[in-house]
């Protein structure tokens, strides 16, 4: 019994120790494979944030554990963090200002206009520079601003590549 | 139970139990350490973007621009790497080139949209790029801050007071990193490793990873034609790319029919030419 009892304490020790070798799924989606190749069996489906805990590496793949399940990811596809919130380092104004639009892929016109994006339809409208020296930095702020505060949902994303059945 | 069995539960129980708790610190500790690298790189990537604002100025066209966005976001949804979000324009000159700075700030140029053909194409360019950042290829070139929070205070200084540059520090590390995207290039292996990586996300995406190898053998049918300048010369040669990505391709497998998707690509960016 004794030994039982310090077998089971030195286990949890142990799995405190393999928790340093845990990874966690860091794209929308992924596949484990039965092999170290794109074209092996697929063992199953991971989305962002799954748990792995890994076995050995093998090139670019890491042979994992997930779910009583084992099989091979993509390094590019994993990271030693867990995903949290997006990191960002926009100032209140600029955070508020944020827009999230939810439309369907077929519609781009109408939620660009939507977005308080005027339609331009003749092109290249409005050119900071041409061939003229660099734009003044406050005319420089304005457009990372601009392109800081354009964000688009995931699920718009997702909409987007299946319309053109890019995804499934 | 006697003593001596109590004394040795006791340890190990203690012992198991700081085990948990330090790794659990650890991890926490990791966890804000990593949200602070990032506010860092982000820092990095607004000062060197705005020198590529300032240098090129943007094509303010909203149709383009939200198309864009939604093409390169969708690829950074499936690139592996959720901890910022990514910024992209395009940058209103006639050369082809596209660019990357730390912490997701992307840039293609108008004359590398005008020789693409369609969707899987500017997906290529710009999963390139994504691939770019996500292995901090620029980011590792430039010298880690000694003071990073006091990097990110003085760049916040500078970002809420428009018009006044007052870090010369954040100004000598986007100097260097300018020198690099715009003269002297990264290694070839950086490129060849981004290739690489890019051909993964448009697979992970559900675009084909032969749309990258096909736009480069646009790009080199122009650069002989029109003998324009030499176009991405801050890249390796065009050839050697275009070889490495073919057998990259074959080695991994990719699949090769997938949508190229011309017809939404005419309809966002047709107009641009």
């Amino acid at each position: 019994m004794r030994y039982k009892v310090i077998l089971f304490f030195i286990s949890v020790f142990l799995s405190a120790g393999i928790l340093a070798q845990t990874l966690y799924v860091s794209s929308a989606k992924t596949t484990l494979y039965s092999e170290a190749n794109s074209e092996a069996k697929k063992v199953s489906e991971l989305k962002r944030g799954d748990q792995l805990n890994v076995v050995k590496e093998q090139g670019s793949w890491i042979l994992v554990r997930n779910d009583n399940k084992q099989g091979w990811v993509k390094k590019l596809f994993v990271s030693t963090q867990k995903p949290g919130d997006k990191v960002s380092i926009l100032s209140e104004s600029k955070t508020n200002k944020n827009v999230h639009i939810r439309k369907r892929a077929s519609s781009d016109v109408t939620a660009a206009s939507a977005r308080g994006l005027s339609q331009d339809n003749e092109g290249v409208s409005t050119r900071f520079r041409g061939n003229r020296s660099m734009l003044e930095i406050s005319e420089g702020y304005a457009i990372l601003e601009t392109m800081e505060v354009l964000t688009i949902d995931e699920e718009e994303l997702l909409d987007f590549l299946k319309a053109e059945r890019i995804q499934n | 139970m006697n003593n001596n069995k109590l004394t040795i539960y006791s340890m190990c129980f203690v012992f198991a139990f700081s085990a948990c708790s330090s790794t659990q610190k650890t991890k926490n500790i990791e966890s804000k350490h990593h949200a602070l690298e990032i506010r860092q790189e982000i820092n990095y990537g607004k000062t060197i973007a705005l020198r590529i604002i300032r240098r090129y100025g943007v094509v303010k066209d909203d149709k383009a621009t939200y198309y864009l966005n939604q093409v390169g976001k969708s690829i950074a949804l499936f690139a592996g790497r959720s901890d910022f979000e990514y910024h992209f324009a395009i940058l209103d000159t006639d050369s082809i080139n596209a660019f990357a700075a730390p912490g997701g700030y992307i840039f293609v140029t108008k004359g590398a949209v005008i020789a693409m053909q369609n969707e899987s194409q500017l997906a290529a360019v710009l999963a390139h790029e994504i691939a770019h950042v996500n292995l901090k290829h620029i980011l590792n070139e430039l010298p880690p801050p000694r003071d990073t929070e006091g990097i990110i205070n003085r760049t916040s200084a500078v970002l809420s007071a428009r018009g006044t540059l007052v870090s010369t520090a954040m100004d000598k590390i986007a100097e260097k990193a300018i020198q690099i995207l715009f003269e002297k290039g990264l290694k070839v292996e950086a490129e060849l490793e981004a290739d690489q990586a890019a051909l993964a996300y448009l697979a992970e995406t559900g675009y084909a990873p032969r749309a990258l190898p096909l736009y480069l053998e646009r790009l080199r049918k122009i650069e002989s034609g029109k003998k324009v300048e030499k176009v991405y010369n801050t890249h390796p040669p065009l050839s050697k790319r275009i070889a490495a990505l073919y057998q990259m391709i074959k080695d991994n497998k990719y699949p090769e029919k997938r949508p190229t998707v011309k017809d939404r690509f005419e309809k966002n960016m047709g107009h641009l030419q």
